[in-house]
């Protein structure tokens, strides 16, 4: 075999691993374990697994993704969540699948501050997901609204994929900055479109709340409103006005979180050493996964197979739009198994050139091909967003429940896409005033 | 046969055009018998996985930053520390090279971890870069700034300024926002590197040292697999390809300084005061370097190790103002003239 | 087996225990040194780096026992209910196989590279000098107890009636009996 099919190979093997239920993360390890010692050597195989996983997880930029699932713990545990959804509720509650529409709005800025996809579902999940399931919202559409929600972080500046993709491809990382906000704004609006139209046709989905509330009720509810905004606030506030960074921001959010909750005196002993442990064991069960999707993408960089991919997709095609058509296969492709900034760096070299040769606008392309790679996020079989989510709800939802929800979001995302690449103006008008 | 070249370092960079360079013409000098594959971005290797890939063969050939890994490379982080003292890149990148290859105590850390030492390289020389314009040292009072060695903290911190630890991903939004008043760094920050050309208003061109941490190593076994001809081709091309790369940077860094007035980023140059006060610390820095080499590292006494450094810059730099140090025969011709053909590549490497 | 059991169960809730101290130690020390910044202009010198190396280390390998004493590690189910009960005790066997390789593996190469950094005194010389070599353990011990759980697990399925009841996931820490008693 050359390395070529042993990576076609691997990929083989990977998924009916996956279908026969070994867990993720070792499925990934160890195939690629496998796959780089077939490509190289043993020795090679063994160097990888000392110079990765330690390495991999000691970056103090990945310190916000714990931090923020402790949050989220702190927050649930400590009923932070519990005024805010039960005004919205009475606010919300006869607007077809509003709480979800609320969700994807609340941690769509949310997102957009942190810049990270993970942190997002990390925090979103615990604090949104069970109030939303108290409404009896079906899982499907209370997980997938906030796994793909949490994508539209990297589109929305500030972004750390926007930054890398400008530096990457000598990009104006302000102009894409300010190009980015019409289509992520565009993408929540479609997602909010998305989930009425489906609530208002099928009303099992998300039940319209029609319980009436007494004054005292309203009352209490709305007297309770306060500390998840204030929770969500006080970390927004703090990352736009420098005051910390946003790997910064996962701790001060969980330190706020207990703050809250003591002036609040609803936090326990018990229920901080729940919420501390629940965060170890999702860190852990998270991370796993990150560890096994690293050392695969080392295994399909040695195969040559996305270049291969690349070169196979793009040679024959000389029209922009059958280009970027090719690129979003390609990367949709990709992006089932390996992560964004893995798949921008094995393409980008050979994708701009190319590009370049047609005069396609770097900045148009960028905001798409972010787009793209954050669908990544949640699609199957490594959907990282979405083993966030099945890791902080534990057995509450099926991990094909998320997925499946999630699917919605990638065809809503689909036609944004479709609107993003036959317009280019949506994403090149603010820039271009900006000039 | 094919090989693996890695480099941490993301394509395009001035790590990855070296690499392509060298392995063009080493492809080209044995007829296709040495090909080297390049893997640019960490794609193969980590930045602090780097010496255990070559090692162990993940690559045959990779740049290594011993300033992520001290422990492992303690004698070469001395020459690190040393460069803090640097203000010519040309001149530290071609001095550690040399020193790499010739001084006993770092060839003896480098065969210790089973590598053979190739060149060397340097990023460029360090300035702070600002949000707010910087005219004086004195003005960093209180201002948060991220610094990439423990000699550019106390220099800095002398002059109230606060050290933070930001993630790179984040120089760029942290000089925006605030959070981060200023990023010592070299020209390349401006462009290449982090953009921030679009979000800075000043540098200060105080040369803060550099960075002289890099250096490429082969795996041991390839090395000795080799015959002495192909080392030969290979030292031959190294040496070429050490100059371009260098040259290119040099021009690079021009081009980010252009490209700084182009954007508006005052490049404030350094009050008298301040290069006095500069050039003091950096003369009690260097008395008092191997002292606190070895109480800090565990080392055996690098004096030697200083003394060579310190002679091989004051060298290079004579040599480099003797030339066109864009002209890549005749930078090329110092580097064999001075480094590559006195080595033996019958013995080097091989015992 | 049974003593076996107790024992791997006692260690995987130590381990989570520790990891959770060191949670709560990483959201304290991150909030004092921003405080210290942004009041005092006085951070924690090498808090970037102790977060990584020792917070971030402990966090994600402490609890892998206990992930795997809930049986939470993270899998599709798509396809696992449409067979059999045999062919179930079969693929739940080979995930186990599957999970004992790679955790050995890992915890292998881990132990060696621990003693080594032991051996080199592994610092990290950034802000200040951090001793790194003492974090370099947790890989090694969280890594060889998952591996010893996942050894555990494929015998009780290969040899216990009640293997599907042992070897399905536990329900959330905030709900019902099995989350309680694995505190
Ligand atoms: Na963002
Ligand atoms: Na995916």
């Amino acid at each position: 075999m050359d390395r070529l099919e042993i990576g076609i190979a691997g990929i083989v093997v990977a998924l009916i691993l996956i279908a026969l239920r070994m867990q993720v993360g070792v499925v990934l390890g160890i195939v690629a374990f496998g796959g780089i010692a077939a490509i190289t050597n043993m020795g090679a195989a063994w160097g990888i697994l000392t110079a990765i996983p330690a390495n991999f997880i000691a970056q103090w930029s990945l310190s916000a993704v714990p931090m923020f699932l402790l949050m989220g713990y702190i927050a649930a545990q400590a009923g932070l969540t519990n005024g805010l959804f039960a005004s919205a509720r009475i606010v919300l509650g006869r607007v077809p699948g509003g709480l979800a529409s609320a969700t994807v709005v609340a941690s769509a800025l949310f997102a957009s501050a942190s810049g990270s996809s993970v942190a997002t579902a990390a925090a979103f999940s615990r604090i949104a997901v069970p109030e939303m399931l108290k409404s009896n919202y079906k899982s499907s559409l209370a997980t997938g609204s906030v796994a793909a929600a949490g994508t539209l972080g990297s589109l929305i500046p500030p972004s750390i994929l926007l930054i890398l993709y400008g530096i990457f491809t000598d990009t104006s990382i302000g102009a894409l900055f300010v190009a980015g906000v019409v289509p992520g704004v565009l993408s929540a609006v479609a997602y909010i479109t998305m989930i009425t139209l489906r609530s208002y046709l099928d009303p099992t989905l998300a039940p319209v709340n029609d319980t009436t509330h007494t004054r005292e009720e309203k009352w209490a509810a709305l007297r309770d409103i306060w500390p998840l905004p204030a929770l969500i606030l006080g970390v927004l506030g703090g990352i736009f006005t420098g005051i910390f960074s946003p790997t910064e921001a996962g701790a001060i959010g969980a330190g706020l979180a207990v703050l809250i909750a003591l002036l609040r005196r609803s936090l326990s002993r018990k229920a901080v050493i729940r919420a501390v442990i629940e965060t170890a064991e999702g860190t852990a069960s998270i991370f796993i996964i990150a560890i096994g999707a690293t050392m695969f993408a080392v295994f399909m960089g040695l195969s040559s197979l996305p270049n291969a991919l690349s070169g196979l997709m793009l040679d024959h095609v000389d029209s922009t739009i059958a280009i970027i058509v090719m690129i979003a296969l390609l990367y949709v492709l990709l992006g089932m198994f390996v992560d964004s900034v893995s798949i921008m760096l094995l393409t980008i070299p050979i994708i701009q050139p190319i590009l370049n040769g047609l005069g396609v606008d770097m900045v148009w392309f960028g905001i798409i091909a972010i787009k793209l790679l954050e669908i990544g996020m949640i699609t199957p079989p490594v959907g990282l967003n979405v083993y966030v989510i099945r890791s902080a709800l534990g057995s509450a939802v099926s991990l094909v429940d998320v997925f499946r929800g999630a699917a919605w979001f990638i065809l809503t995302d689909l036609v944004t896409l479709t609107l993003l690449i036959l317009f280019p103006i949506i994403t090149l008008f603010l820039p271009g005033i900006m000039k | 046969e094919t090989f693996r070249a890695a480099t941490w370092n993301v394509s395009g960079s001035p790590n990855d055009v070296f690499l392509n360079d060298f392995a063009d013409q080493v492809r080209e000098a044995t007829g296709g018998e040495i090909d080297f594959e390049i893997f640019p971005g960490g794609v193969l290797l980590p930045a602090d996985g780097t010496l255990p890939g070559i090692a162990s063969g993940v690559a045959q050939l990779a740049n290594i930053t011993a300033a992520y890994i001290p422990s492992d490379m303690p004698v070469d982080a001395v020459t690190a520390d040393l460069s803090f003292a640097a203000d010519d890149q040309l001149a530290l990148a071609f001095a550690k090279t040399e020193v790499g290859f010739f001084n006993e105590q770092m060839q003896k850390e480098i065969r210790g971890h089973d590598l053979v030492f190739v060149t060397s390289f340097s990023i460029g020389i360090y300035y702070p870069i600002c949000s707010f314009d910087l005219s004086s040292v004195d003005d960093l009072d209180g201002r948060k700034v991220r610094t990439s060695s423990a000699t550019q903290i106390e220099f800095a911190t002398q002059y109230g300024a606060v050290p933070v630890s930001v993630p790179a991903s984040e120089i760029y939004t942290g000089i925006q926002r605030g959070s981060l008043d200023c990023a010592f760094g070299d020209a390349l920050f401006l462009t290449d590197y982090f953009k921030l050309n679009e979000v800075a208003q000043s540098v200060y061109r105080l040369p803060l040292g550099s960075n002289a941490t890099g250096g490429y190593y082969m795996n041991e076994d390839f090395w000795a697999e080799r015959t002495p001809e192909e080392r030969r081709a290979m030292f031959k091309a190294l040496s070429r390809a050490t100059a371009r790369s260098m040259i290119g940077y040099q021009a690079k860094v021009d081009q980010a300084w252009e490209a700084a007035e182009a954007a508006g980023v005052a490049l404030n140059e350094p009050s008298e005061a301040d290069m006095a006060a500069l050039a003091e610390f950096n003369e009690a820095f260097i008395a008092k370097l191997a002292q606190s080499e070895m109480d800090k590292r565990g080392i055996d006494d690098p004096t030697q190790l200083i003394d060579d450094m310190v002679a091989a810059m004051d060298k290079w730099k004579g040599l480099l103002e003797e030339v066109d140090t864009t002209d890549l025969d005749a930078v090329t011709a110092l580097l064999d003239q001075e480094i590559f053909d006195r080595i033996d590549v019958e013995t080097y490497g091989l015992d | 087996m049974a003593l076996l059991e107790r024992i791997l169960g006692v260690a995987a809730r130590l381990l989570v225990w520790a990891a959770g101290a060191f949670l709560l130690a990483m959201a304290l020390h991150v909030c004092l040194d921003v405080a210290m910044k942004y009041f005092l202009n006085k951070p924690i010198p090498g808090t970037a780096e102790i977060v990584a190396r020792y917070y971030m280390l402990a966090a994600v390998f402490l609890p892998l026992a206990f992930v795997e004493l809930r049986n939470s590690g993270i899998a599709v189910d798509l396809f696992y209910n449409m067979f059999a009960p045999r062919w179930r005790r079969a693929m739940v066997a080979l995930s186990y196989v599957g999970q004992m390789s790679f955790f050995s593996l890992l915890a292998y190469q881990s132990s060696l590279d621990a003693l080594k950094s032991y051996d080199k005194q592994e610092y990290i010389d950034g802000q200040i000098v951090v001793y790194i070599w003492p974090a370099t353990f947790f890989l090694p011990i969280g890594l060889w107890l998952v591996a010893a759980m996942s050894l555990l697990r494929l015998a009780q399925t290969l040899i216990r009636s009640d293997w599907e009841v042992v070897t399905t996931h536990s329900v959330p820490l905030d709900g019902g009996q099995t989350g309680k008693e694995a505190l």
